[in-house]
């Protein structure tokens, strides 16, 4: 029995282990192809990734001061090259028919430098920002020579690296390629042909063709076949590893969440670079209590930065803000997590320290010492509702993974106009479909399938043999045929608003709405989560795990929503999903929806819009 | 010439291999393992079954011993399977230092210097080699000592130490972010939680990627002995091994295991791409059935083997010889042996004579016979004992 195919003379043995026997199969298929590319470059002495290697050798004097300025912070250095290794293994194999391209847009910089380095540039870049607290006192003694170098880097050649991206995107599928390029005939790298598999694997464990153990068991065998072989760096594992310990949650924890709106200004410090800062949402949960916020940077682009959210929240004499409840116990407020775009706005989340009890009325904040208190009050603002009235019925694990499809495509085509004709995202879940059917796990005349192919049809996108042969007749609901027809729409207003919800208990797990930006072309929603279970297959792939979230506003608009940046610890996540398209500029409330496994929840929220100053 | 008959014995899966042994350091210099008759013996650790009871009362463990009794729990692990070798030019090429990374993945200790000066050859594990380091009985430090305590399962201290755990962050194309790992301060309870998620999942982790470091340290002892771990568990789950009763739940994993084996091996003798060989359990009376469906690019070899293929032909080094894909043995001593060939798919199989010449088989009896050059897939027999060097 092949991948391919059933074949009569002896198809008996596939019965309990049909799944099993299939994925088994694609393993060593992918084996075999995997054994046709190159080994894996180990890093030098000191941790330096084999593309990053030779890029040093031939790049121009900025990017060897990189390199220099990364040496003496060893062991910071080798730990991030560690973890840039597979990045750049794969940004280099991404890359690799693209040279000719690159070469023109990274004109200063040699080609096989641009080649190899400019993805990791990038990351380089993205990942020492994070670091900024840490790299920044290692670094200090060099005078920001690194950090300015990274942002040197990243100023001249953002360009470059965006046109870069998304070439390497198109190769990989995600982005549109257009007919005729070379680009869409890259042979994917060993650990693309896992994730490969690993997303066939999930899709027969959501449908429960294959029980997760076995699942493991292959993908495991395949990890260690490649590793053996070097087609996969040591490295590889650790940073699955690290993503699969996002699997470990628990459920959310028993208790209270209260979350409300804040909308109280904080005047930025002197000569912090920074406007206002805003304070979004204050969230409360037996286990965690944060504020949200949001603020924006008045630095020139390009200019060093000397800004920090830190800034923004520290008063004239570096004290932080902190708050009394009604009951005489006081509190301190840390900054912790922020992230910021290229525009200059920035969001971020203030840790309160004691969690404070759940039967707490208010909270008296104090900005900075000797300032006024504000009052935060407590009474309880989340309202759930039972909407949802334009979105598909909540099917089967299967259904489930065909509307996932559906609404990243709904998404892009929200976000690219009329290139989401070329859209390559459907060969994943082509071949997911595939499995399914060669396994008898596909349900004949797939309702949800059948949405997906006249979605893509409406589109004009390619629908995959694999698609459109088990797809039934369906009609666009309302929700998506909204997005599409808004799709263009760039009316929203630059502007944060103080808004907050609470979302019933779904699946194990607690999800609040708290604080919300909007701007042209979408919007941004922070949502704080306890206990969520993600997708074990999908190892930072696929960010919203298995939910699907939509939200409706006050003027008849919907909106899909795609994570796009957070951080996870503890059981606890903080991210950013992206909303298009954009609010309705005379939008007052927000009816935010999240379907699961086990249903659908809902909760509409009041939009206090703060006025940008 | 003639049809394949009834009524041969079986000879034992490994009849047809010669004996194989590798150098291992062990107490401060090199001893050796040596493989024959389908076991892996100590040769330099006569009394091995009292230095495992010694080890097992708490005394020291040598490497040799360690090794062996590895080689012994794994003699029917299916893993075997799914990572061992596919065919001779299939060369398993991770080395030392990056089994030793795996080893130490996820603990914090990241370094991509080697461990333990000497590099390849010179040792068989962090853990090991610095035991050897230090001396029989010796204390040692730093990372390499750690990694021993790891892979024996000591490692609580180490998650300590570790650097901050469970949290991942991403960001989006052109934004920068700072995520501390996020905290619950002083919530009731809340560091307790935080300790039950560490405990539930990193020693997990840990003990997998130890099992995945030893499974590569044990297949990257030579070729030669790779190929005989994968015969023994091929041989495990064959009729009459010790886990055919429950071979129902293996078949996925002996399906798969056959046709990655296959394919090369049918490569060689038609010349037929990888990907158009299929492969079924053979689980009746009989060598099984080869067939060819389709012509030109779109032939398929469709082939029904026992699992026992995989221990007596293909660990052998059997596969294709002589123009004639080899199906079953009937007698053998090496470096002799009778075995069924199929000249070409749908044909019955032939009875041939075939004997070991260097590091393939031919045809025809030790004297020269019918001597004919043999198409060697499978890799094997090299006409003399195996022997690797230090591994």
């Amino acid at each position: 029995m092949g991948p391919n195919g059933a074949w009569g003379w002896d198809a008996g043995f596939v019965n309990a282990g049909q799944a099993e026997t299939y994925l088994r199969l694609r393993a060593e298929t992918e084996l075999r192809r995997a054994l046709t590319l190159p080994r894996f470059d180990p890093p030098d002495a000191d941790g330096l990734p084999g593309p990053l290697r030779a890029a040093v050798r031939l790049a121009q004097p900025g990017v060897t001061l990189i390199a220099n300025a990364a040496r003496p912070a060893l062991p910071l250095a080798r730990r991030a090259a560690d973890a840039l290794q597979p990045m750049a293994d794969e940004s280099a194999r991404a890359l690799q028919p693209l040279a000719d391209e690159a070469a023109r847009a990274l004109r200063p910089l040699a080609g096989e430098a641009a080649r190899r380095l400019q993805p990791l540039g990038e990351q380089a870049a993205r990942r020492l920002r994070p670091f900024a607290k840490d790299a920044g006192h290692r670094l200090e003694s060099l005078g920001w020579r690194a950090f300015s170098a990274v942002q040197t880097l990243g100023n001249r050649t953002t360009g470059a690296i965006m046109s870069m991206q998304r070439q390497a995107a198109r190769a990989t599928g995600s982005l549109p390629v257009k007919p005729g390029t070379a680009t869409g005939h890259r042979e994917p790298s060993a650990d693309e042909g896992v994730h490969r598999l690993r997303s066939v694997a999930s899709a027969l464990v959501q449908a429960g063709a294959i029980e997760s153990a076995a699942a493991d068991s292959v993908l495991a065998g395949l990890q260690t076949a490649l590793l053996a072989r070097s087609r996969l760096a040591p490295h590889w594992l650790w940073r699955q590893d690290m993503l699969a310990r996002r699997r470990q949650a628990a459920g959310a924890p028993a208790g209270l969440y209260r979350a409300v709106p804040v909308g109280i200004t904080v005047p930025a410090a002197p000569d912090s670079g920074l406007g206002d800062t805003r304070l979004l949402a204050l969230v409360i949960a037996p286990d965690r209590a944060a504020m949200t916020a949001a603020g924006h940077r008045v630095d020139p682009p390009g200019q060093v930065p000397r800004w920090h959210p830190r800034a923004a929240m520290q008063g004239s004499r570096g004290s932080w803000p902190s708050a009394t409840d009604d009951r005489g116990n006081s509190y301190q407020l840390d900054l912790g997590s922020w992230s910021g775009g290229e525009d200059g706005d920035w969001t971020g989340t203030l840790d309160i320290s004691p969690v404070p009890a759940a039967g707490i009325r208010w909270l008296d904040l104090t900005v900075s010492p000797g300032s006024e208190p504000v009052r935060v009050d407590l009474g309880d603002v989340s309202r759930e509702s039972s909407g949802a009235a334009g979105l598909p019925p909540a099917g089967g694990p299967v259904d489930r993974l065909f509307e996932a499809a559906a609404e990243n495509l709904l998404g892009y085509a929200a976000r690219h106009g009329d290139d989401v004709r070329h859209y390559q995202g459907l060969a994943g879940i082509a071949e997911s479909a595939t499995a399914l059917a060669e396994c008898g796990a596909l349900p004949p005349a797939c309702a949800a399938l059948g949405r997906l192919a006249a979605l893509a049809r409406h589109l004009g996108v390619d629908v995959p043999a694999a698609l459109s042969l088990g797809a039934a007749e369906a009609e666009l609901p309302e929700a998506w045929t909204s997005v599409l027809e808004n799709g263009r729409c760039r009316d929203g207003r630059h502007c944060t608003a103080a808004a907050a919800a609470v979302l019933p208990e779904l699946d194990g797990a607690r999800f609040v709405l708290a604080g919300l930006r909007s701007t042209a072309g979408g919007a941004q929603l922070r949502v704080l989560g306890w206990g969520q279970q993600f997708d074990p297959y999908s190892l930072g792939r696929e960010m919203d795990g298995p939910w699907s979230w939509w939200a409706h506003d006050d003027r008849g608009r919907w909106h899909v929503l795609k994570a796009d940046g957070g951080g996870y610890g503890n059981g606890h996540s903080d991210v950013q999903m992206s909303l298009f398209p954009p609010l309705h500029p005379d939008a007052t409330s927000l009816e935010v929806t999240l379907t699961g496994s086990s249903g659908r929840v809902t909760a509409t929220m009041p939009l206090d819009w703060l006025v940008r100053t | 010439m003639s049809t394949a008959g009834q009524g041969h014995q079986t000879p034992p899966w490994w009849a047809a291999l010669p004996p194989a042994s590798v150098g291992v350091p062990c107490g401060g210099g090199t001893h050796q393992l040596r493989w024959e008759q389908g076991g892996l013996v100590a040769a330099d650790h006569p009394d091995a079954e009292a230095e495992l009871v010694l080890a097992a009362l708490g005394g020291d463990r040598t490497e040799c011993i360690e090794l062996a009794e590895a080689w012994g729990s794994r003699s029917d692990d299916l893993e075997v399977l799914a990572v061992g070798p596919r065919s001779a030019a299939d060369e398993l090429t991770i080395t030392r230092d990056e089994i030793d990374q795996l080893r130490l993945a996820g603990l914090g200790f990241r370094g991509s210097r080697p461990l333990i000066a000497g590099g390849r050859g010179a040792t068989l594990s962090a853990g090991r080699s610095a035991a050897a380091a230090a001396g029989r009985g010796g204390t040692g430090s730093g990372p390499a000592v750690l990694a021993r305590w790891l892979v024996r399962g000591r490692h609580i201290g180490l998650l300590r130490g570790a650097p901050a755990r469970g949290h991942a962050s991403y960001g989006t194309v052109g934004s920068s972010s700072s995520h501390r790992p996020i905290k619950a301060p002083s919530a009731p309870g809340a560091a307790a939680r935080s300790r039950t998620v560490l405990s539930y999942g990193a020693p997990e982790r840990d003990r997998t990627r130890a099992r995945q470091a030893e499974l590569l340290s044990l297949l990257t002892l030579s070729p030669a002995l790779a190929l005989r771990l994968t015969g023994t568990v091929a041989a495990a789950w064959a009729d009459g091994g010790s886990r055919a009763g429950e071979r129902a739940a293996a078949r996925p994993a002996l399906v798969a295991a056959l046709a990655g084996r296959l394919a090369p091996a049918a490569q060689s003798w038609l010349g037929i791409d990888p990907g158009q060989v299929e492969a079924v359990l053979h689980e009746d009376a009989g060598w099984g059935q080869l067939t060819m469906t389709g012509s030109g690019s779109d032939r398929k070899l469709r082939a029904a083997l026992p699992a026992g293929w995989l221990a007596s032909v293909w660990a052998a080094g059997l596969a294709v010889t002589g123009g004639h894909l080899i199906v079953a043995v009937q007698e053998a001593a090496w470096p002799e042996a009778t075995v069924l060939g199929v000249p070409e798919p749908g044909a019955e199989p032939v009875i041939l004579k075939v004997h070991a010449a260097g590091d393939r088989w031919i045809l025809g009896a030790a004297d020269g016979e019918q001597a004919t050059d043999g198409e060697q897939a499978g890799g094997g027999p090299d006409g003399s004992e195996h022997d690797d060097g230090t591994a």
